[in-house]
């Protein structure tokens, strides 16, 4: 009893700002997750594959990023140029590798190998062509700086463009996915492709463009960390990981589950750091997290029954 | 085989056959008589996240090994550097030492640039009583791992912290000290030396604030830090987080209130952060390249390697270098390759290579030369895309390390 009204008192200690600031970057850290989960669970969704190059596609965009940026000096054409080019080459593999694997038995264990092999081979592809370090990108100077302070927590201008460009995304898929007839053939391939395919629509385009999109997503949340994270070949190692959490514990193929999972585990990562005694538990909490839902809901937070078994 | 008469058919594999037996013949019928050359077995994690440092380790032995030839080489026999890849890891590092021993027969054995790789090696070389030449941060000089046969050209952890920490007591007026570190055993080690100098030299020693090792994010910790209010803020981190850390303090505008300087730094990181991302934090470094300003060996040397690698070495080249040339050279000197011999040789001995002199102390082998205080440039002030910072301050050798009698050696 005695340690619950010490942590509690300690707690109450931290200032306000702190606070504000933890909360503040939590969302940052979210909306990194939410491009990354995004494009993660519409693939698995669509088309059952759970791919482990997930984060090699992030890296790819953050690298195509810095070459487009480097060729043209312009941030924002880097920003549309990566993702499309990625996503073009994430529809390119869907059509060569994948799509050989999918009437094979075991398409699933099939897909997965080749997805997990795509993993080691870009950071090596990236290694010869870029060397091993890393890359430098530069904050566009629109966005270098502090935009407003609220208690002596600093809005850093970037990161709020980065929290205003997922929020736009996440508008953006929900517009695609709600009214348009790309939209309703992914959410119907997600309920049942066999029923799509029977219905005369050619589902394996649909899988090509979806594959392109998840890897688009993925390579747009790469350029977008350029300016605050480090740009090297094992950038996406240890955020697949946290991606792959956040889309199990909100729900394998449900959307609104990979949104509000990412908040979650993007608060999760960032406020755990400010509790008494538990900073320790920093490093592991998100797979607590990710085990007690799994125990208590196995389905993830909003997903459905028979997706993902 | 129509048209080949058996005259030249047997010609062809007589060449061919004298080619092969060149090629596997021993190496005192290819090189003639008393001119055997010398393996030099070299191990570095050429594949992994520290590819690039390994690369520069190992183009700087290259280096060293073609300078001690143009000086014709050690007891009139060249030298020939016999490298292999221990893919980062330790284990690895043990079964290409064995083999380098066993099938190349090398004549003495380096390497390592991971804590774990030095361990195994270090461990191996103590098991079979050889010689051992670390290329790392020098991190068996304790009474249990010590072997009285392991050199190094690179400094310990605690001169590394306690050259910080001598930097900021007699530079900075603020006295509260912090720091932010991955939390591993490494930066561990930092910890009791801040905290001791901080005593010995009136500093008020505010803690640590640790951050998972990786991190790809250290901004949730920076308000933690920030709430503290140091003057000084240490840093100890590696690599990738190193990188990450540098581009968020930049973001916070950390620098600005409080004097940063992480503990060991190195130019691919400031590279990879960016142009002026190091402007106002310090950093210590065991050496750069900007030293040629002070020390022409510095400046030819870059010359040889920027030629290659079009970019500059990082200083763990240095290392590297500086531990080739004062082996073989003090080997050339002794006109012996005896592992015995050349351990007592080099105990004590005086050198002066990428900088000014240094000298490996007997009681446990630590390298004792200056560590350098360098202060990050605005990218404007950059000359080239390497140009990241100044020297603003360097600690001798004597100072920052240890006492030899706590070591209990």
């Amino acid at each position: 009893m005695e340690a619950i009204i010490e942590f509690f008192g300690r707690l109450a200690e931290i200032p306000a700002n702190t606070w504000i600031t933890q909360v503040y970057l939590g969302l940052v850290n979210g909306s990194v997750l939410i491009l990354l989960a995004l494009g993660l669970t519409i693939i698995f969704g669509l088309m059952g594959i759970v791919n482990f190059a997930h984060g090699t596609f992030y890296m790819t965009g953050a690298y195509l990023g810095w070459l487009t940026l480097r060729l043209t000096g312009n941030f924002w054409i880097a920003l549309i140029v990566a993702p499309i080019l990625t996503g073009l080459l994430g529809a390119g593999i869907e059509l060569t590798m994948l799509r050989r694997v999918y009437n094979k038995r075991e398409s699933v264990y099939l897909g997965i190998l080749i997805t997990f092999g795509l993993s080691f081979l870009g950071p090596d592809v990236m290694r010869f062509f870029f060397g091993k370090t890393g890359l430098p990108y530069v904050t566009p100077a629109l966005l270098d700086g502090t935009a407003f302070s609220i208690a002596a927590t600093n809005f850093s201008r970037y990161r709020l463009f980065l929290i205003g460009s997922a929020f736009s995304l996440i508008l953006l898929m929900w517009l695609l996915l709600k009214k348009t007839n790309l939209g309703l053939i992914i959410r119907a391939g997600i309920s049942n492709s066999r029923m799509v395919e029977v219905l005369g629509i050619e589902i394996r385009n649909v899988w090509t463009a979806t594959f392109g999109l998840g890897t688009a997503l993925a390579a747009l949340a790469g350029v977008l960390v350029g300016p605050i994270f480090a740009v090297q070949p094992t950038m996406g190692d240890m955020i697949i990981i946290q991606s792959f959490i956040v889309v199990i514990i909100g729900g394998l193929g449900s959307l609104i589950g990979a949104v509000i999972s990412a908040l979650i585990v993007g608060q999760v990562l960032t406020l755990f750091p400010l509790l008494p005694h538990l900073q320790q538990l920093a490093d592991v909490v998100i797979y607590l997290l990710m085990a007690f839902v799994l125990l208590v809901r196995p389905r993830g937070l909003f997903g459905e029954e028979g997706v993902g078994e | 085989m129509k048209g080949i008469s058996r005259r030249k058919f047997l010609k062809g594999a007589a060449i061919l056959s004298g080619a092969a037996a060149f090629n596997v013949s021993p190496a005192f019928l290819k090189y003639g008589l008393g001119e055997q050359p010398i393996k030099w077995g070299s191990l570095h994690p050429l594949t992994g996240g520290l590819a690039e440092m390994a690369a520069d380790q190992k183009l700087a032995v290259e280096i060293a090994i073609e300078d001690i030839n143009a000086a014709g080489g050690v007891m009139g026999r060249p030298v020939v550097g016999v490298f292999r890849d221990t893919e980062f890891s330790g284990e690895v590092a043990r079964r290409k030492a064995v083999e380098l021993m066993e099938k190349e027969k090398i004549d003495l054995l380096a390497g390592a640039l991971s804590g774990p790789e030095e361990l195994a090696l270090n461990d191996l070389a103590k098991k079979n009583n050889i010689f051992y030449g670390c290329y790392t941060q020098y991190m068996v000089d304790s009474k249990d791992t010590f072997h009285k046969y392991t050199f190094t050209a690179n400094v310990t952890p605690f001169q590394s912290a306690a050259a910080g920490a001598i930097w900021a007591a007699e530079n900075i007026k603020g006295k509260r000290w912090h720091l932010l570190a991955d939390n591993y055993s490494w930066p561990k080690m930092f910890v009791p030396v801040y905290e001791r100098i901080a005593k010995q030299r009136g500093a008020d020693w505010t803690g640590v604030t640790w951050a998972p090792f990786p991190s790809t994010d250290y901004s949730s910790y920076i308000p933690k830090v920030q709430a503290v209010k140091p003057d000084v803020l240490f840093c100890v981190c590696w690599g990738s987080g190193h990188i990450n850390l540098i581009k968020q303090l930049q973001e916070f505008g950390v620098a600005k209130d409080i004097k940063v300087l992480f503990a060991v730094s190195d130019l691919p990181w400031a590279v990879a952060a960016g142009p002026g991302k190091f402007s106002d934090i310090h950093a210590g470094m065991l050496w750069f390249w900007g030293l040629e300003k002070k020390y022409p060996a510095t400046k030819e040397f870059n010359k040889k390697f920027f030629a290659k690698q079009k970019r500059y070495s990082a200083a763990y080249g240095c290392a590297s270098y500086e531990l080739t040339r004062m082996t073989l050279d003090t080997a050339k000197e002794i006109k012996s390759l005896d592992h015995a011999k050349l351990s007592k040789a080099l105990e004590g001995h005086k050198f002066k290579y990428l900088k000014g002199e240094t000298w490996v102390r007997p009681c446990d082998h630590d390298y004792i030369g200056e560590f350098f205080i360098v202060k990050g440039k605005p990218a404007n002030k950059m000359a080239n895309n390497f140009d990241h910072y100044d020297l603003v301050y360097s600690v001798s050798g004597e100072d920052a390390a240890m006492p030899c009698g706590e070591k209990g050696l």
